[in-house]
């Protein structure tokens, strides 16, 4: 596989192709002048409301899946809207409202709606003492590897998500965070350091959040082409502490880009063993707008759970905050949570 | 005497293209700050500003960056000296920013707007072509 990735990065280097479109989505569409200043609307970048430093937006998705030996769905699966709120430099409020598996229809022209609540994903206040010191507080995505802070649909390559960056621990965490960004001689060091004390105002039933978590996270971003991190998590459910750690990088050359995370889950009540798993996404760009992705995941847990995923695909842009995706997905054995098939999606960024 | 004829055809030839040429280079930008702030920044460091990666100023207070339209001569002459090739990154990165509810740069008309808006506040950055720049605001950084 990256043999062949190679060999097609050397032909589109050989263009200059870059890694996405060029084209800033930073053009309002529609404009109203109010008493309290211009409303705009731009693609991708939400409604400004004047003068306030309020900011409407969000983004959507819908999926088109067919799991082996099962029927096809089309599924609305995920709208989420944002609120941004900043008022002042040095405090910003930031929501997030999703609705997840609004409709589904199946190959067989039956309709359901999965999930008719929403979920409050994000939620929070952000205090700024400095770039080094800045305060967060209330529910906000977990800082373990890269892909839980980016995982919404138009910001990521494939509709199907990596395993260990879902199913080892929490996506959000509700409390504090303290956390920001150092400037040695070369490159940005940020950091991260939280810890949770509250129960989420979650809608979902299927959200067990641990008692009580903490965690860190230490990240390099070169100047150039590379970044590396790792985070640390340790969690407590039911009296029993887990520890995660983990490892990830990006690292991204036009037109080729590679991101990977690592991760090893272990302590008490964690059936007599770590449970360790790491994913490889390169990603080529083959022109300005169409990209082939490919990822081979590997998860490793105690009992006999190992599984293999390879996934193969291609994400065209229409626009820099619109991205179709197709792709196909291969599981060396059959389990659930990573079903082998076929996807396919459109994400927007609005 | 061809010879002689030739070479001078040549020189003309490069006399008449070169400034054609050259004419996209030609354009000097200069980024800018308020008379009080005067001091020379790096590239890195304009960089990490117009990237909001570093949002305050050594003082204290808040970095105000200002943008030019975009597919502007000095717009494009900008990103193309401050980010080169993570330029075409850019708006992959904005879109990630957006979903952690930070926004780009704010971004004025011309590059006269860009002048009198760093002339008049201390916490503003801003970049314009050099033959723009007068006494009311100080050069931070050239860039070629």
């Amino acid at each position: 596989m990256l043999v062949v990735l190679a060999a097609t990065a050397r032909f589109a280097a050989a263009s200059n192709v870059p890694m996405a479109p060029v084209e800033a989505s930073e053009t309002p569409i529609a404009s109203w002048a109010t008493p309290i200043g211009d409303v705009r609307y731009t693609p991708g970048r939400g409604l400004g409301v004047g003068d306030t430093g309020l900011t409407l937006g969000g983004d959507l998705n819908v999926t088109l899946f067919r799991d082996e030996g099962e029927k096809a769905h089309l599924n609305l699966d995920d709208v989420s809207l944002f609120v941004i709120w900043e008022p002042i430099a040095r405090l910003r409020f930031f929501s997030e409202l999703e609705y997840e598996n609004v409709f589904d229809i199946d190959s067989k022209g039956h309709v359901d709606s999965p999930d008719e609540s929403a979920t409050v994903e994000r939620l929070y206040l952000d205090g700024s003492v400095s770039d080094a010191v800045n305060v967060r507080t209330g529910i906000f995505l977990t800082p373990v590897g890269r892909w839980n802070t980016i995982h919404a649909a138009p910001l990521v390559w494939t509709t199907s998500r990596p395993l260990v960056t879902e199913r080892a621990f929490d996506p959000s965490v509700t409390g504090a965070m303290v956390f920001g960004s150092l400037f040695p001689t070369a490159g940005t060091v940020t950091y991260s350091v939280y810890d949770q004390f509250a129960k989420p105002i979650e809608g979902n039933p299927d959200f067990d959040p641990a008692d009580h978590s903490v965690g860190g996270r230490l990240q390099y971003d070169a100047d150039g082409d590379w970044s590396v991190g790792s985070s640390y998590l340790a969690a407590r459910r039911g009296g029993e502490w887990r520890h995660l750690g983990g490892l990830d990088f990006l690292w991204s050359r036009r037109p080729l880009e590679i991101m990977g995370e690592a991760i090893v889950l272990g302590g008490e009540g964690t059936g007599g063993g770590a449970t360790w798993g790491f994913y490889v996404q390169p990603v080529l760009a083959v022109s300005p707008r169409v990209a082939l992705v490919a990822r081979y995941e590997h998860v490793d847990a105690p009992g006999p759970f190992q599984l293999n995923i390879m996934t193969m695909g291609v994400a065209v842009r229409l626009l820099s905050t619109v991205v179709l995706k197709s792709e196909y997905q291969v599981v060396d054995r059959h389990a659930r949570v990573a079903p082998a098939g076929f996807r396919a999606s459109v994400a927007v960024l609005f | 005497m061809r010879r002689l004829a030739c070479a001078f055809a040549m020189v003309a030839f490069v006399a008449m293209v070169a400034p054609v040429v050259a004419a996209p280079d030609a354009l000097e930008l200069v980024v800018i700050v308020h008379p009080s702030r005067a001091g020379v920044l790096s590239r890195e460091t304009v960089q990490r500003m117009y990237l909001k990666r570093q949002r305050f100023w050594d003082d204290g207070r808040a970095i105000v960056a200002i943008n030019q339209e975009t597919a502007t001569p000095a717009r494009d002459a900008f990103t193309r000296l401050v980010f080169g090739d993570e330029a075409a990154r850019l708006p992959a990165y904005w879109n990630e920013q957006y979903f952690h509810g930070v926004l780009p740069p704010i971004i004025l008309g011309s590059e006269e707007a860009v002048v009198r808006y760093v002339a008049s506040r201390s916490d503003a950055i801003g970049y314009v072509d050099a033959r723009h720049v007068d006494a009311s605001v100080a050069v931070a950084l050239r860039l070629h």
